[in-house]
């Protein structure tokens, strides 16, 4: 995950995810504006933007969380994955009660993480397959 | 371990990070269909989809924590192993 502590194609292919979701969300945006209207896009582009940020957060602060002492990585971690609650929450809530029509937009754009991962999961295992043989 | 099959021991930390990542967003994703589907059955709208939501979270959160506690112990039995 870090310079100090990965190997390059690991880097790789945690540094590819983001870009894999955002353009997952772009393409289903795309797709949604066309079938149905305008601001159902930007809804499912802003899931990907947030489940995007979110991983980007989660990457950055899980490298740092074990890369500390036991004892300092709880605290932090705590911190961190508090933050992560209150501002997921927040952004969900507000979808919730000013949009709740565009919920299923935005949750499909969120979604985009499980695909992309799987995507990555069937290349990791055809290329584990590979190195066996 | 790690020392015999260094590209095995990576894709197991890729895989590890990953299942991490997909935790979350896929608990808030179940959390909050059986929210919205609730709520337009019971007519409660936005109550249950809100709970829900939080109850969502609060899984991913949880299966986060121990995830990353195992990883935690594994890199550390990594280190001893060292």
């Amino acid at each position: 995950m870090t310079a100090t502590s990965a190997d390059p194609l690991e880097e790789r292919i945690l540094a590819r995810i983001p870009w894999e979701i955002l353009a997952l969300a772009v393409l289903l945006a795309l797709g949604a504006g066309f079938l149905f209207d305008f601001r159902t896009g930007l809804f499912v582009l802003a899931g990907g933007a947030v489940a995007t940020a979110g991983f980007i957060g989660m990457q950055s602060g899980l490298s740092r969380v074990l890369l500390k002492p036991k004892s300092k990585a709880l605290r932090s971690g705590l911190g961190l994955f508090g933050l992560r609650l209150v501002l997921l929450l927040l952004i969900f809530s507000i979808i919730i009660l000013t949009y709740p029509g565009k919920l299923p937009a935005f949750v499909a754009g969120f979604s985009t993480v499980i695909p992309v991962f799987l995507m990555e999961a069937v290349r990791a295992i055809s290329r584990t397959r590979a190195w066996k043989s | 371990m790690a020392a015999q099959n260094p590209g095995r021991s990576n894709f197991q930390k890729i895989a590890a990070l990953s299942s991490l990542g997909l935790l979350l967003p896929s608990s808030i994703i179940i959390g909050l269909f059986m929210g919205y589907w609730l709520d337009k059955l019971l007519g409660t709208r936005p109550w249950l989809t809100l709970t829900f939501l939080i109850l969502g979270i609060m899984s991913g959160f949880l299966g986060l924590f121990r995830g990353l506690k195992k990883l935690n112990i594994e890199s550390e039995d990594d280190g001893d192993e060292r």
